[in-house]
């Protein structure tokens, strides 16, 4: 018998390597991120007061996307950029019973809405809240709201109007000063 | 070949080119591919069919249906029973307080199929909704933000596909259907179909096919 290895033992041993790095390379690749929480906040610079802070969104203003803009035929949709999950509309795959028009939204779906709000124009976003002061003005320039108010093309149409309570609660948001609750829970309301 | 020959043989071919653009370009690949999705036409196209499909598919502006809804659906009895209500009036309220003309109220055909024709009422979004038969009325808690189907978003599927991102059928009565007993009989062929496949017809039998609710879809 010969020392010498044959083509076809040779092939067999490349391809004996070639697979175990191939098992060695699915093995080490990381798991997929499946958290929830996108455990995203906005901050501005240091000196530079809060805007679109995620505790007033989860407390006041959440309710107004929903409202607003979370049905199943618009930002409800998985197909949206800009998704909205609601206790009428689309509901985050659980096991807890939550379906459309079943059980409140959950705090896992608010903080999916706020990345979503906050995540629509990050660059933009991060913009708007290193300004100091920032005015009504600049948050029209953000889509969230330059659409709703037919300012850009919107194919929902117009969906707020400048100074009804849902529109004056969204933009106190965004720019910090002190928000009023009872605007936003009048926006949250049908309309 | 004489010059005459030439530029109307060029011409030819040029409006053939023309008619391939045009074909091309009007068709809209993702609203074809979700007509094909719903099946054959089995019988005529009426007013009694395809209950429960998305009306706003075909009937819209440029669509391939000869006439434009700007609301259409189909009102079923029970969330387990696609039997369809006949006689349900439907009513809409849009943005601007308008609602369709009462000279011509919405009231469902013996498939459970309503529509409003968009001559008669065009609506600004968004619009609230209630459906009534006999005593019973059901509001739709939220809104209808867009769309012209309600099948958009009420699927008639027993069970859900996706009952995270979907409703079930619209229904007037609770789980067990007509409180009368039985759905008027209606001699239409509703021909509910889901994405092609005929759903089981026992779905169809008034009283029978009341089929555990029980949602298939989970988180991958």
């Amino acid at each position: 018998m010969s020392g010498a290895m044959t083509r076809s033992e040779r092939w067999r041993i490349g391809a004996l390597i070639l697979g175990a790095w191939a098992a060695a390379a699915i093995a080490c690749a990381s798991t997929p991120d499946d958290s929830k929480d996108p455990n995203l906040t906005v901050s501005p610079p240091a000196g530079v007061p809060a805007g679109a802070d995620p505790t007033t969104f989860r407390t006041n203003v959440n309710a107004v996307f929903e409202r607003r803009c979370a049905s199943l035929d618009c930002h409800g949709a998985l197909g949206r950029g800009l998704r909205i999950y609601s206790e009428n509309g689309l509901r985050l795959p659980n096991d807890s019973g939550l379906l459309p028009g079943a059980g409140s939204t959950s705090s896992d779906e608010i903080n999916s809405n706020y990345a979503s709000v906050v995540g629509l124009q990050p660059e933009k976003m991060n913009d708007f809240l290193a300004k100091s002061p920032r005015t009504p003005d600049d948050a029209y320039q953000l889509d969230i709201l330059a659409k709703p108010l037919g300012l850009e093309k919107h194919k929902g149409g117009p969906a707020l109007s400048k100074g009804e309570p849902a529109e004056q609660c969204i933009v106190t948001w965004l720019i910090g000063t002190p928000l009023d609750a009872t605007l936003c829970d009048q926006g949250a309301k049908p309309p | 070949m004489s010059s005459r020959r030439l530029v109307s043989g060029a011409a030819l071919v040029l409006a053939a080119a023309a008619l391939v653009a045009v074909q091309g370009c009007s068709a809209d690949p993702v609203q074809s591919d979700a007509i094909s999705a719903l099946g054959k036409e089995k019988g005529s196209a009426n007013e009694f069919h395809r209950a429960g499909q998305p009306c706003g598919l075909c009937h819209q502006k440029g669509g391939s249906a000869p006439s434009d809804f700007s609301v259409a659906g189909t009102i079923f009895a029970g969330p387990n029973s696609l039997v369809g209500v006949d006689g349900a009036r439907i009513d809409l309220v849009d943005a601007n307080k308008t609602s369709p003309p009462l000279a011509t109220p919405i009231i469902t055909n013996c498939v459970g199929n309503f529509f409003v024709r968009r001559s008669d009422w065009d609506p600004a979004f968004p619009l609230s909704v209630r459906v009534t038969k006999g005593g019973t009325s059901r509001t739709m808690s939220s809104q209808i933000s867009r769309t012209s189907s309600c099948a958009d978003c009420h699927k008639a599927q027993v069970p859900l596909v996706d009952p995270f991102s979907s409703l079930g059928p619209i229904y007037l009565f609770g789980p067990d259907g007509d409180p009368a007993g039985k759905a008027k009989e209606c001699d239409r062929d509703p021909d509910v179909t889901l994405d092609g496949t005929p759903l089981d017809r026992s779905l169809f039998v008034p009283g029978g096919g009341a089929k555990p609710w029980s949602p298939t879809w989970r988180k991958p």
